[in-house]
């Protein structure tokens, strides 16, 4: 089999098979170089410009160093519990390899922007509006069937399309023992966030985001759940400050990046400006793939440029809507009754109220735990929190923010002021 | 977190403690999924390999837990233990939301972790795959089980669901 290698700024090079190649090559993969990973954030931090793409190669490559730890350190344990042997390692690392490389793929244009229930229909299986993953699973089994499953290189493995799926969303009827590589996928220490804060410290020129993961893959492992008795993930007792410092990563760029006060302006503003320019202010259906993969942020930024919509020409611009109120990051109650009276006090000037919850801690924006479980010298597990003196102490954030146009600011300030808000 | 949805964690957590000595954080998730299921709270659930899961849970248990309405308390042998704080008062709870969890908890209260776990990953696929196909996919997640038990939990889902 030929690999092929490809630069990366996060980890040197990123080596790759020929099967991965050609879905790398496919126009649905390349469409990722079209979605900035942190979308209008260019406008805060200028060097925030790296794209879904590149994520999703780092997210391939984390996810197999991953997996080769976990299976190295673990073998006799994955060999007795869950009956695997080489080449059924060799098979499902190529299985990982592909979900990993392909997570993100149903990306919307502006990555996350895109998915809110404004912008989303309303899956009719959940009641809930669609996420990414659901676009995704459409894409790996629609789009690219033929590409995984008709590969040479696949002719070994037999990998469906499927079983890819399944590793980020439904299918999970046919995943058998590899359903428990899901964790690898979306969890608590998934490759994606593992991938994407050191990613984006790097591009946006933060050291916010980064932790020692050379010590990360050095030291995850697997441990018995003592409630179910399932493997879980779970990092060696000798990494626990590095399991630390991946949460207060998470805490940093969750402060100082994605909930910056201008970042979070023009998220509003782009969400806006989607909901016009899209046919019906909605994205299509994922059962209408085709519709939906025509559209990237080259294809919207050409509408932004041309609209007379206000959110566009103030996105155009530089016009943001300004933030004049804020509470502290964890406001008590008094910051609170002032927050509520600064909005009374602004009224309809008050064009977006912006509220932070527990966001910096979710898992695909769906909430989840910041719990990092350490597997201890005799094999028992203990969540980070009762180890760390740090991590127990970090509660949720529930900063509040009050936005107004830009040309309304210093009569919105004058208001504030009169009551003593200010 | 809505009142509704703090008081229905309250009782849930309050009922478990009475009819067994471990409440952990897998029993809450598994009893959440059968309320769900009876369409009585409306958490995404995915599945993994220790049974269907909910990342919405996971936070809404630890915003009780900061704010002082739960104790959760990990002991390495056995998991999480989680109990109503002291002094804490329950709040009204609607009719058929009691009584789902009253039944729910006579049913299922003293059953391990483990078992739950088994329980929730056969209704998972009850309603999506034939239950001819039902017992041959729970088998191949989770191998620990027999296909005896798989099929006696199958029962008891079609009896309950």
């Amino acid at each position: 089999m030929r690999y092929y290698e490809i630069r990366d700024p996060v980890y040197g090079f990123i080596r790759f098979n020929e099967l991965e190649k050609e879905i790398i090559n496919h126009p649905a993969f390349q469409r990722l170089r079209r979605i900035k990973q942190l979308a209008l954030t260019e406008m805060v931090y200028p060097s925030a410009t790296h794209t879904r793409f590149e994520h999703s190669l780092g997210v391939m490559h984390l996810a197999s160093e991953f997996y080769d730890t976990i299976v190295r350190n673990n073998k006799n344990y994955l060999e007795g519990k869950l009956h695997y042997n080489e080449a059924g390692f060799e098979r499902d690392k190529q299985l990982v390899r592909l979900a990993a490389l392909l997570h993100d793929i149903g990306h919307t244009p502006f990555s996350h922007v895109g998915e809110n229930k404004k912008l989303m229909k309303t899956n009719p299986e959940t009641n809930k509006p669609y996420k990414h993953e659901h676009y995704s699973v459409e894409i790996i089994k629609n789009v690219l069937r033929d590409v995984i499953e008709k590969h040479d290189v696949n002719q070994n493995y037999k990998i469906s399309v499927e079983e890819v799926a399944g590793l980020i969303e439904g299918n999970e009827e046919v995943l058998e023992r590899k359903i428990f590589w899901k964790q690898l996928i979306s969890g608590q220490l998934d490759v994606d966030r593992c991938d994407y804060l050191l990613r984006d410290s790097h591009h946006i020129g933060v050291k916010y985001g980064i932790y020692d993961v050379s010590r990360l893959i050095a030291t995850i492992t697997i441990a018995e759940s003592p409630e179910t008795e399932d493997p879980i993930l779970a990092i060696d007792e000798s990494g626990w400050h590095v399991a630390e410092s991946l949460i207060l990563s998470r805490y940093y760029m969750f402060t100082q990046v994605y909930f910056h006060k201008t970042r979070r302006a023009y998220d509003f503003h782009l969400s806006r400006a989607l909901e016009s320019i899209l046919p019906s202010g909605k994205f299509p259906e994922p059962q209408k793939i085709n519709e939906f993969l025509e559209l990237d942020d080259w294809i919207v930024s050409k509408d932004i440029l041309t609209s007379d919509n206000d959110d566009c020409r103030r996105i155009r611009e530089r016009r943001h809507i300004r933030c004049i109120y804020e509470t502290p990051e964890v406001p008590d109650n008094d910051a609170i009754e002032r927050f509520e009276k600064a909005r009374d006090v602004l009224g309809d000037i008050a064009v977006y109220e912006d509220v932070a919850k527990n966001r910096w801690y979710e898992v695909n924006g769906e909430g989840g735990s910041m719990e990092i479980f350490i597997k201890l010298g005799n094999g028992k597990l203990m969540p980070l929190s009762k180890i760390s003196r740090i991590v127990p102490k970090m509660g949720e954030m529930k900063q509040r923010r009050l936005y107004v146009y830009p040309e309304l600011k210093d009569e919105a300030k004058k208001l504030l002021e009169k009551e003593g808000l200010l | 977190m809505t009142d509704e949805k703090k008081a229905i964690f309250t009782y849930l957590v309050s009922k478990l403690n009475e009819k067994t000595d471990q409440v952990g954080k897998t029993t809450v998730q598994k009893m959440m999924y059968f309320l769900k299921r009876m369409g009585l709270v409306d958490y995404e659930y995915t599945l993994y390999h220790y049974g269907p899961y909910s990342f919405e849970v996971e936070n809404e248990l630890e915003q009780l837990e900061s704010s002082g309405i739960l104790d959760i308390s990990w002991d390495p042998d056995r998991g999480y233990f989680i109990r109503l704080a002291e002094g804490y008062d329950l709040s009204e709870l609607g009719t058929s939301v009691k009584e789902a969890i009253d039944f729910l908890v006579e049913k299922f209260g003293q059953k391990r972790a483990k078992d739950l776990s088994l329980i929730a990953t056969v209704l998972y696929f009850y309603g999506r795959l034939p239950e001819s196909e039902i017992i041959e996919t729970v088998k191949s997640l989770k191998p620990q089980f027999s296909e005896l038990e798989v099929r006696k939990t199958l029962e008891v889902v079609k009896e309950i669901f």
